[in-house]
């Protein structure tokens, strides 16, 4: 047990070390030993407010290059400029940050991630590296109970849309506390619309086995201790009258106990949005009890949550109530507030099985209220699901029966650049290639799993074990050599046809096929005027039945940010047959949008590209009637 | 793919912190699932803000933890203050009750941070009358400019009791992070009576920066405009600066700093400074081994030494020594400092003044003072 703990802890810090390491765009200090190269370009120009116009001072800018940078940061002047000399030839993004704007940098445009590039060579002098900053928006409020006294430190959290699986989807965003006044403040926010949610879970153990994780530490939790023996978790949300059957939902600003009903506050870029206030009201609960039915080890010990009816897309961390059956599969909820509900027993929403014969998968059961505390419970086991729909009124709820299907493992090999083992020198670091599914209907709170292989070992073949019931995708983990070209199981091209995983009987035989080739499509974008432009481009299959269930990861489809440089370049893409369009930058977010994609067609330009294909388009912006 | 990388990143992150909490808490596994004990004590009491009028404090979470840990029950305080914990075990227990910026005092301590009594309940033993108090915290909030007057955000703010604020070492573990708004705001509550040194640590802009003065641009721009030159041609050099930790009423120095004393329930929100740049120091040297030669084989540590400030805001830091054993350590903001070398597992601490023409050698048989380094010029090397 020691030596997979170790082995655990170890691959952890790889795992993070990895983590860290993969944005570039990482600010130091210069270094004695890693001096700038002196050169004979010049690099200048002037950062404004992008609404405005109005130059901004004190602002901190940097040139950045491919290479880990060690250029000293320049703050501009009074006028907002800045001038960059002895600048040795090389490639250089401009980034900026200033107090009181969005991060921005030289060729972006505002709500995107595109970066311009400038090419400096020697003795040129490049003076128009001009940067606009947008003003984040922001939105505050107070948090009050029924008798307006506010509620300090309690937990308070926003959902922005995400694009998934071909449509908009609400999802957590940033979390924060209130203050002493119960008042919350979400700033440095894009333009666009969010939803503000106080949550509030009525936690239920059958016994003493509950604690908050802060971190890596383990907190046991006070608990209001029942008859039976089962304990209610006390404070860290709203605290509720001590009196038994009141209790505060989880809720949506304004007043809403459900996503589908909540208001959504729509902000522009620099908007201030205030008295975003919410009122929690305590609301009768009773108790309800029942049992998850399968078997025996799979449904003992297992996490039981309780969802608001139109909220169910949102998992964990806005659950109602959360509970743990007991050994026979039974269990109870102490305080569930009147309402309808889906009631979802799950071991784990998502795993990553990583190197399995070190990683089990993590004990860790449920999580809730932010991304870094949740209620733990150490317990791992056979992985089912099962949900149902209940309706709780003003009497106590008993005999509720969920109905579980079990998980079942996926299996088979990988081959090479066509050989049964990668070659000599890759396939190394903490990520081997991997090989995972994703839920075709974009169903986040279904499996979304990735196996890897053991790393140590030249064994080419691969399991994903513990997949609940449904379409998938087979997808490619992260890997820096390798990546997923094609996949066959029984005849069947699974990077065309969804796989379909049915309980029961495990699915054995796939066959995936992993390339170490690159292929690549780039090129430049141009305004109807010719010139270079900003904008997006997106490439998605050829074939409009692919445009639907894409899954989470959406692996035949890219949308690339263009910057005012016009330049795009994009690689390893499945093989097959593409269609390619620029469009306008407020188009961006609209590269899974199936209408969109329907009328950008007729216009779009179709390419073909093999494992090895070297592509180079340039593009034309395509308007399209909204 | 950004969007499937994203998704899994997220998903590896979700694992790794899962797996840490298992790896790194052998001492704290729960272990297979205990029953609950269900015992026939009861322990009933008054929640109050302490004050002598004894007002009632609603809603707060009264506990009573077990002297092993095994057992932390809860009850709820009613409008009148009063709460009942049924069902207790019969064991030794300490009784407090919390509610958010409010202070705890367990039973039979005097002050907040001290020990309560131990409560021993005996089998079906009724305890009442327990009075718990739970005086407001007190607040210090403001708000952070630049020298512009715009707001300063995401301006961590810290405040440190002024009798830790020289002993150095760690921030409470556990502690809440406060920062500024995007309005430069900011509001510790929850604070225990006592006198604080309060300090500003600006979150971008950490490092040294270089900054050139508004004709020094001028000149430059207008020669370059100039028909046949070279963007070679002209070097302007500009000044460094960092933006170091900064004590209220914005000094560097946290001997010029104003300590800021409050009682229980205290609110001031006066706290209103500017961040300002400071000069940043280099400072340059060369370690050398007890044989007195140069010796490349060690590593360097640039230690602050004041107040415990959280990690990464403090300045200190690890350098490599070049071949000749030789360092150069920029963008050093004003502080104390204390500078360590370690190689070869003994550890040299020394240093002297900043000599750039003749670096200090470090060696096991120097003493190394406090040194104060407050807008030293840089030393180019």
């Amino acid at each position: 047990m020691s030596i997979r703990r170790k082995l655990t802890a170890a691959r952890v810090v790889g795992f993070v070390a990895l983590l860290l390491c993969a944005p570039t765009a990482v600010v130091h200090p210069q270094s004695p030993q890693a001096p700038p190269p002196v050169g004979t370009g010049t690099i200048s120009g002037v950062v404004t407010d992008g609404h405005t116009g109005r130059p901004i001072a004190g602002a901190l800018v940097q040139l950045a290059t491919s290479v880990p940078d060690s250029r000293t940061r320049e703050m501009t002047d009074s006028t907002g400029r800045f001038v960059f000399q002895r600048v040795a030839a090389d490639t250089f993004a401009v980034r900026v940050v200033a107090a009181g704007y969005l991060d921005g940098g030289y060729g972006r445009v505002p709500d995107s991630a595109a970066v311009g590039h400038i090419i400096l060579q020697d003795r040129q002098w490049f003076g128009e590296a001009n940067v606009a900053l947008w003003k984040p928006a922001s939105i505050s409020g107070t948090i009050r109970d029924e008798r307006g006294e506010s509620l300090v430190d309690i937990p308070v959290r926003l959902l922005t849309t995400f694009s998934r699986a071909g449509r908009d989807q609400w999802t957590a965003g940033s979390w924060t506390q209130t203050d002493d006044r119960g008042a919350y403040r979400f700033a440095e926010l894009v333009p666009g619309g969010y939803i503000v949610f106080v949550p509030s879970m009525q936690i239920t153990l059958p016994d003493r086995q509950v604690a908050l994780i802060r971190w890596t530490q383990l907190d046991p939790l006070p608990t209001i201790r029942a008859a039976d023996g089962s304990g209610t978790m006390a404070g860290y949300f709203a605290v509720a009258p001590p009196s038994h059957g009141q209790v505060y939902p989880p809720t949506f600003f304004p007043a809403a106990r459900s996503l589908s009903t909540a208001d959504v506050v729509a902000l522009d870029v620099g908007s201030d949005r205030r008295a975003v206030d919410v009122s929690l009201v305590p609301v009768s609960s009773v108790r309800v009890s029942g049992v998850v039915v399968g078997p025996a080890e799979a449904v003992a010990d297992l996490p039981v949550r309780l969802l608001a009816a139109g909220s169910e897309s949102l998992g964990f961390g806005f659950e109602t109530a959360l509970t743990r059956t007991d050994a026979a599969g039974g269990f109870t909820l102490a305080n569930v507030p009147q309402g309808d509900y889906t009631v979802v027993a799950q071991r784990v929403p998502t795993t990553v099985e990583v190197d399995r014969p070190v990683f089990i998968s993590p004990p860790v059961a449920l999580r809730s209220a932010n991304p870094f505390n949740g209620v733990a419970i150490l317990k791992q086991g056979a992985d089912v699901t099962g949900r149902t729909s209940i309706s709780v009124g003003t009497d106590v709820l008993e005999g509720v029966v969920v109905p579980t299907t079990v998980g079942v493992t996926i299996s088979g090999r990988a081959l090479f650049d066509g050989a049964d083992a990668p070659a000599t020198g890759r396939h190394a670091g903490p990520f081997g290639p991997a090989i995972g599914v994703d839920p075709a209907d974009g169903d986040t709170t279904r499996s979304f799993r990735v196996s890897v292989q053991p790393t140590l070992s030249p064994d080419t073949t691969f399991s994903i074990a513990n997949v609940v019931p449904g379409r998938y995708w087979l997808i490619e983990g992260v890997n820096r050599d390798y990546h997923l070209v094609a996949a066959s199981w029984n005849g069947l091209d699974l990077l065309k046809t969804q796989l379909e995983v049915t309980g029961g009987s495990p699915v054995t035989g796939i066959v995936v096929y992993l390339s170490s080739k690159k292929n690549s499509v780039s090129g430049v974008v141009h305004a109807a005027d010719g010139k270079p432009s900003a904008g997006a481009v997106f490439i998605f299959p050829q074939d409009p039945d692919r445009w639907r269930e894409t899954g989470i990861s959406a692996v035949l489809f890219r949308s690339l940010d263009v910057s005012v440089t016009g330049a795009f370049s994009s690689e390893n893409l499945i093989p097959g047959d593409y269609l390619i369009a620029a469009v306008p930058i407020e188009d961006r977010k609209r590269g899974l949008d199936i209408d969109f994609l329907k009328r950008l067609t007729p216009q779009a330009t179709r390419i073909t590209l093999s494992e090895t294909a070297t592509l180079t388009i340039d593009l034309r912006i395509i308007g399209v009637q909204r | 793919m950004t969007m499937s990388v994203r998704t899994l990143f997220v998903a590896l992150i979700v694992a790794a912190i899962s797996a840490s909490t298992n790896a790194q808490q052998p001492a704290r596994d729960l272990g297979p699932a205990i029953r609950a004990r269900i015992g026939t004590g009861v322990i009933a009491g008054l929640v109050t803000l302490g004050d002598d009028a004894k007002t009632p404090v609603r809603r707060a979470v009264v506990t009573l933890t077990a002297a092993d840990d095994s057992e932390i029950l809860a009850a709820i305080s009613g409008d009148d203050g009063k709460f009942t914990i049924e069902r207790v075990p019969a064991g030794k227990y300490t009784l407090a009750a919390a509610k958010p910026s409010y202070l705890t005092i367990p039973y039979g301590a005097r002050r907040p941070g001290r020990r309560g009594t131990l409560l021993i309940v005996a089998g079906g033993q009724h305890l009442s009358d327990l009075n718990l108090s739970l005086p407001p915290g007190a607040v210090l909030a403001g708000r952070v400019t630049l020298p512009d007057g715009q707001p300063a955000p995401n301006v961590q703010v810290v405040a440190v009791p002024s009798w830790r604020a020289t002993a150095g070492g760690t921030p409470e573990a556990g502690a809440r992070e406060f920062r500024t708004d995007d309005l430069g705001e900011f509001r510790l509550f929850g604070l225990t009576p006592d006198t604080y040194m309060v300090a500003a640590l600006l979150s971008f802009g950490r490092g040294e920066v270089e900054r050139m003065s508004d004709s020094a641009i001028s000149d430059v721009l207008r020669q370059l405009q100039q028909p046949g030159s070279s963007a070679g041609a002209t070097v302007a050099s500009p000044t460094t600066v960092a933006y170091a930790p900064v004590y209220f009423p914005g000094t560097p120095s946290l001997g010029d700093a104003t300590p800021i004393t409050v009682t229980t329930g205290q609110v001031r929100e006066d706290l209103h400074f500017t961040i300002t740049p400071f000069p940043a120091a280099t400072i340059r040297g060369r370690v050398v081994g007890i044989d007195g030669a140069p010796t490349a084989a060690a590593v360097l540590f640039l230690e602050a030494v004041g107040p415990a400030l959280p990690d990464g805001a403090s300045g200190s830091r690890t350098e490599h020594l070049n071949r000749n054993g030789e360092f150069q350590i920029g963008g050093v903001s004003p502080g104390f400092y204390r500078l360590r070398a370690r190689g070869g597992g003994i550890t040299l601490k020394a240093s002297s003044r900043l000599t750039p023409a003749h670096p200090p050698p470090i060696t096991s048989s120097s003493r190394f003072p406090r040194i104060v380094r407050y807008g030293t010029r840089r030393h180019r090397a």
